[in-house]
């Protein structure tokens, strides 16, 4: 009895200085973290609408509850609606595919940029690279807004058409009569 | 045993990876690219560092007979202190090396030191064997990194070494690719380095 008494407290011991130094080391690192991706989405959304000089989260219900939209954010420019900057996802071949979709004026796909993804290296992730991306660039949200496929990619392209898409949905549905 | 002896083991003679063959899950999965390979071999050698110190200092103090949760509250411990460092201060080879930075936990070289070397040897001799076991198996994931970036992207650290003629071997830089050229270096250090050391 006395013997297990003594494993526990050792146990707790240990455990509790682990979980101390882990909650030092998560309050230093935390900050770094936040303000890390902060800048990330904040020059993504900056060079998705050039022309905007003030920047708004839509933190609509009606907006953030549809399907595969994860974020939105709208731009201003003189006070007046330049664009918006859509976070969306859909389910790629390794996992889930997270892009951000520009859509500026009345409903022209300004640019297309992947922000989160784990497809096959050399093969899925070419979704990433220029070449494929920029044939978003003036599609129309009215329209059909998917592009050709990457061969040998086929998965991981249908996931960003997928994430695309309901980004134009949304910009059709809600955000053009705003 | 000699300090000297302790670091070469690591390194050659007990090779983590060629050798011993532990930790087989990373050495698959994230060897794609050269650098990729060393963020890894990095990391785990930082988290094998720290624990085998904090181990081979508690050693008198943990009872035996619960000594595995210790080692791994205290290995678990460091990997999450490597994953939130990695997230803050190098996003990018984190966001490449994804759920194999928290995976480190279950790495059985890291374990097994510890219930091999760290609990039954001074500090000083701990410390030496988890740089020479780190050494070991980060310098042979970077050459399986290497030789599977260059057939299967032309690349080494992301610079271009063949002309446009170049067809990369995509096999290479997926699961196929890395049993088989794991294979093929296996055997190699066997033959040469090994035999001859030994």
């Amino acid at each position: 009895m006395r013997d297990i008494m003594k494993m526990g407290v050792i146990l707790l011991i240990i455990t509790s200085v682990s979980g101390m130094v882990l909650g030092m080391t998560n309050s230093f690192t935390e900050g770094i973290i936040m303000e890390r991706s902060l800048e990330e989405v904040l020059s993504s959304i900056e060079s998705l609408i050039r022309d905007a000089d003030e920047f708004e989260m839509i933190e609509d219900d009606e907006v953030l509850s549809r399907n595969r939209i994860r974020e939105a954010y709208v731009g201003y420019e003189n006070g007046s609606v330049a664009g918006f900057a859509i976070k969306s996802y859909a389910q790629g071949y390794g996992g889930e595919v997270e892009v951000m979709v520009g859509i500026i004026g009345d409903g022209t796909i300004s640019g297309v940029q992947v922000m989160s993804q784990s497809e096959t290296p050399g093969l899925g992730d070419k979704i990433t690279e220029d070449s494929f991306l920029e044939n978003y660039r003036g599609n129309k949200t009215a329209e059909d807004v998917s592009v050709d496929a990457i061969s040998g990619a086929t998965a991981s392209s249908d996931a960003v058409n997928n994430a695309v898409e309901a980004a134009a949905d949304l910009f059709e549905d809600i955000l053009k009569n705003r | 045993m000699k300090l000297s002896k302790i670091f070469s083991r690591g390194l050659v003679m007990d090779n983590p990876v060629f050798i011993q063959a532990l930790g087989m899950c990373p050495i698959l999965a994230v060897t794609n690219t050269a650098f990729n390979s060393f963020g890894m071999g990095m990391a785990t050698t930082s988290v094998l560092l720290g624990s085998n110190i904090v181990i081979s200092l508690l050693r008198k103090f943990i009872p035996s007979k619960i000594r595995i949760p210790c080692f791994i509250v205290v290995i678990a411990t460091f990997v999450t202190m490597v994953g939130m460092i990695l997230e803050a201060y190098f996003p990018a080879l984190n966001q490449a090396l994804g759920i194999f930075i928290p995976l480190i936990v279950v790495n059985c070289l890291i374990l097994g030191r510890a219930e091999s070397f760290a609990s039954k040897n001074s500090t000083v001799g701990s410390i030496t064997d988890a740089l020479g076991m780190g050494l070991g198996f980060t310098g042979a994931l970077v050459l399986l990194g290497i030789v599977r970036e260059v057939i299967g992207f032309g690349t080494v650290f992301d610079m271009q070494l063949f002309g446009d003629s170049f067809e990369p071997m995509a096999l290479m830089t997926m699961a196929p690719g890395a049993f088989m050229a794991l294979g093929v270096l296996m055997a190699v250090f066997n033959r040469i380095v090994y035999a001859r050391l030994k």
